[in-house]
């Protein structure tokens, strides 16, 4: 789960999900606009470890980014 | 500009001089940082290293366990590659994209230490006579923006 925050900036957010996750520029700023307008997004899913790996990358990039249970 | 995709693997970097310096004394202030607080004692560092779990401590304390080591040692061999490149005129694609993590970082340091929040304005900054950190922030903004576009990825 990716939340708002006031500083990283709309393009940089779509930057990271498209390297990191390696998602289309369309998916990444679907995703983006989830985070920007509710709030928050779920940008990856997964048994625990591989989603704890995701939660290190995002938070590597600067994101804030927690685990939750789905 | 600042910074320009030069071919498909480097980018030219078009910073002044006075501009090179200004980032070298910042990430030197940013390595010092990460070497001698936490988390548990600053803020900014706090934002670097976010809680992965936010009503667990237990799992909380495993996540970081695990992972603060290695992504402090990433954050300082970044420091190190912007220190090496600091004056090149061209830096590849690979380094480019840890400048951009770096500087990145120095934005959400600044931004934590200047509390913005969505709302804040820049009348608010003045009156706290924050407006000098604010412009160094924007600056940031703005060399964070250009080097999005200079390594923006095909598919778009």
């Amino acid at each position: 789960m990716v939340w708002n925050d006031p500083i990283n900036l709309m393009t940089y957010v779509t930057w990271v999900f498209q390297t990191l996750f390696g998602y289309p520029r369309e998916k990444a700023e679907r995703l983006m606009w989830d985070v920007h307008t509710k709030g928050k997004a779920a940008v990856s899913s997964g048994p625990r470890e591989r989603a704890e790996a995701d939660v290190a990358k995002l938070h590597a990039y600067g994101l804030w980014a927690t685990m939750e249970k789905s | 500009m600042p910074f320009e995709p030069e071919g498909s693997d480097a980018v030219t970097v078009g910073l002044s001089l006075e501009e090179r310096r200004v980032i070298r004394d910042l990430i030197g202030g940013f390595r010092e940082l990460l070497e001698n607080e936490s988390q548990a004692t600053d803020a900014a560092v706090a934002r670097l290293f976010p809680p992965a779990y936010q009503d667990d401590p237990l799992r909380n304390f495993d996540f970081d366990r695990q992972t603060h080591d290695p992504l402090l040692r990433a954050r300082l061999d970044a420091i190190s590659t912007i220190e090496a490149t600091a004056d090149a005129e061209t830096i590849s694609t690979e380094q480019a994209r840890l400048w951009l993590g770096v500087l990145n970082d120095l934005r959400l340091v600044l931004g934590t230490r200047l509390n913005l929040t969505e709302e804040t304005s820049e009348e608010d900054l003045q009156e706290k006579g924050d407006a000098d950190a604010f412009a160094l922030y924007q600056w940031l903004t703005n060399l964070v923006a250009v080097m999005i576009e200079a390594l923006e990825l095909p598919g778009g």
